[in-house]
């Protein structure tokens, strides 16, 4: 990887919940991301994917804490902004795009309205210059009629056009990176391909980052250039597409990538055995209890390293 | 599989659903009410032992479909078959033995159990039906599910919330089970699983299948899931199917642009493989059509879309042997 990366995620670690259920989610996380960077994140529920992103954009829940770690944009170190400074990078430099599109949306107002506020906000323009790059915004990521549809207010958006909106709302200042967090979760088939084609054209042409989060390695194959693969809070493997899909190095991306492998009718391969319980430290690596090639020095945890250039893993026996 | 052999006398389907057709009257706006047609005249049957998947977005009317097997909805026409019997004919004076053959396995297992109740007590509960069972002998039956299941008799104690996903959808299985059913009609029995688990339920459906010869219905809109699990599907679109065929022939060559869409959009088979064959892009959302409009349901959305598509009412028609297409275009498109 290049010497100046546009994010640079250092041991993150972070603890969500209270009490009995605090639960250490993310557990020393690295990750770094260039410019033009397409990265995909794969994990399964409790990975820690979401909690590494909204991390990046200091929005973890009111119980979630980063307890060690930095992150770097563009030199920067966003940890140590104040509020108002994490605000100015927020929407204009960083921009994410959640889950549940139409919950991330105002219902109290308009799609344009909350389009137009983030580019006031950002850019400083008159409210009549808002509203008609909202509007240019709601055109480009390809609603009909989008003079019309911005006075709508989002409980009139079917799912994939709230998703779109988000989309609008995410690019309307041209960030340099934008995070998309299981963008398609929840939309059909059909509605998914569009969603998908509309963020890697918008990232390609305007030359952004992008962080793309999914448990689907489709969505991952079709959009990212490089690839990430989480595990219980831990990045165990980096690298490009092709090196990570075609030859993975960790076991965990190995006996992932197979349960996606469907060659016809008859018996899937699995995953025996289940996640740690992230309420627990562990000394030796987290995949370990699981792993066919577990032995005695997989009791010391291993570190992320380059085995191949640009593809790291995190594993002994690599 | 009727496509392909003729049903002979001894070789009966299990499950046969004649041109279902429902139609529901919904309101628009406070005087207009409109007739939306959500299943538009679906067939198929299934034998012992198979498994037919029924492929389509939120929309096209698969739980609709699932309600007509289930007897839960009355189809404004057509006939379900279940044991070579209507459902009328069970609904006057066999409705429990219906009841005991037609069992589901729904999509999400958080939530389809009773959070106040037992493992246990669950699986007891729905054996209900079960008149030639003792108490004792009905409590011994849930153990010995739990076992088939692969779980420890122990989890009869435990509540719902303190089981993970997949163990819960294991139980989901079991509790179909216990009325000895002939059809079960699985509602998407994975999407609410983490991938590693997925195979594990697949592989219980599988073996399950295969020792007890039943009848699975499928609904799903993932097409690994179909392709691990179906022998036949039925892509259905605005309640119509739009293809149908044996789930390998039509995985290697989508014949309908729907179809073709649909796989696109999926990765099925090999990861990495990044470079999929056709990457054919249905456009658009979902239309709501005129009552008038007679030509094909996906208009506005195909991409190969011609003026003859626009007036042209569509057939489903046998364009190769043992596939059904519904477009005129479809020999053409595959060149």
């Amino acid at each position: 990887m290049s010497q100046n990366p546009l994010l640079e995620i250092k041991n993150l670690q972070v603890i969500i919940g209270r009490e009995e259920n605090r639960v250490h989610a993310v557990r020393g996380a690295s990750l770094k991301i260039n410019e033009k960077e397409r990265l995909g994140i794969i994990g399964e529920s409790g990975s820690g994917k979401t909690l590494t992103a909204l991390s990046i954009l200091r929005l973890l829940p009111a119980t979630g804490i980063i307890k060690e770690g930095e992150i770097y944009f563009q030199g920067k170190d966003l940890l140590s902004l104040s509020e108002s400074e994490m605000s100015y990078i927020r929407g204009k430099q960083i921009s994410i795009v959640f889950q549940n599109a139409a919950a991330a949306l105002n219902p109290l107002f308009t799609v344009g309205q909350q389009i137009a506020e983030v580019y006031r906000f950002h850019e400083g323009c008159s409210a009549h210059e808002a509203w008609a790059k909202a509007i240019e915004m709601l055109d480009a990521t390809g609603i009909p009629d989008p003079t019309r549809r911005a006075h709508a207010y989002p409980n009139q958006f079917s799912g994939g056009m709230a998703q779109r909106a988000l989309i609008a709302m995410a690019l309307v200042c041209s960030p340099k990176l934008l995070i998309a967090d299981e963008p398609t979760t929840g939309l059909d088939l059909t509605i998914q391909a569009q969603v998908l084609d509309l963020i890697k054209d918008h990232v390609i042409q305007s030359c952004s980052s992008l962080i793309l989060i999914s448990h689907d390695i489709a969505v991952i194959a079709e959009v990212c250039t490089n690839v990430a693969v989480m595990y219980a809070g831990d990045v165990l493997e980096v690298g490009s597409l092709e090196d990570v899909f075609q030859s993975p190095l960790s076991p965990y991306s190995k006996a992932l990538l197979k349960c996606f492998q469907i060659e016809g009718r008859g018996q899937q391969p699995y995953i025996a055995g289940k996640v740690p319980d992230l309420r627990f430290q562990y000394e030796g690596c987290l995949f370990a209890p699981r792993c066919e090639f577990a032995a005695d020095i997989c009791r010391n945890r291993p570190v992320l390293r380059e085995v191949k250039p640009n593809h790291w893993a995190a594993c002994h026996f690599t | 599989m009727q496509a392909e052999t003729p049903i002979s006398i001894e070789e009966k389907p299990v499950l046969e659903a004649q041109s279902l057709i429902k139609k529901y009257r919904i309101r628009q706006s406070l005087t207009n009410r409109i007739t939306i047609t959500a299943v538009n005249g679906i067939s198929f049957s299934v034998e012992a032992g198979e498994t037919v998947a029924l492929v389509g977005e939120s929309g096209c009317g698969k739980t609709t479909v699932g309600k007509m097997l289930l007897g839960l909805l009355e189809p404004d026409n057509g006939i379900v078959f279940f044991n070579g019997l209507s459902l009328t004919e069970y609904k006057t004076k066999l409705r429990n033995e219906f009841r005991r053959g037609v069992q589901m396995v729904f999509q999400n297992p958080i939530t389809s159990f009773n959070p106040m109740m037992s493992i246990g007590n669950t699986l007891i509960d729905s054996m209900r039906l079960r008149d030639d069972l003792s108490q004792t002998e009905k409590r011994e039956e849930a153990i010995r599910l739990l076992q088939r299941v692969g779980l420890d008799p122990d989890y009869a104690k435990r509540r719902p919330s303190e089981m993970s996903g997949g163990q819960l959808q294991r139980v989901g299985v079991a509790r179909a089970l216990t009325t000895n059913p002939k059809v079960i009609f699985l509602d998407e029995p994975t999407s609410a699983l983490d991938m590693s688990m997925r195979g594990q339920i697949i592989n219980l459906l599988l073996d399950i299948q295969a020792e007890l010869g039943l009848v699975y219905v499928l609904v799903s809109h993932d097409l690994r899931v179909v392709r691990a699990m179906a022998h036949y599907m039925l892509v259905i679109y605005l309640g119509q199917v739009m293809e149908e065929g044996t789930v390998e022939d039509i995985i290697q060559n989508p014949l309908h642009p729907y179809t073709k869409g649909l796989l696109a959009a999926t990765l099925v088979g090999h990861v990495g493989e990044t470079e999929t064959k056709q990457r054919v892009r249905v456009h658009g959302e979902v239309l709501q059509l005129p009552a008038d409009f007679h030509g094909c349901n996906l208009i506005q959305r195909c991409p190969f879309e011609k003026q003859r598509c626009r007036t042209e009412l569509q057939t489903l028609e046998e364009v190769i042997p043992g596939r059904k297409v519904r477009c005129w275009q479809a020999l053409d498109l595959s060149k």
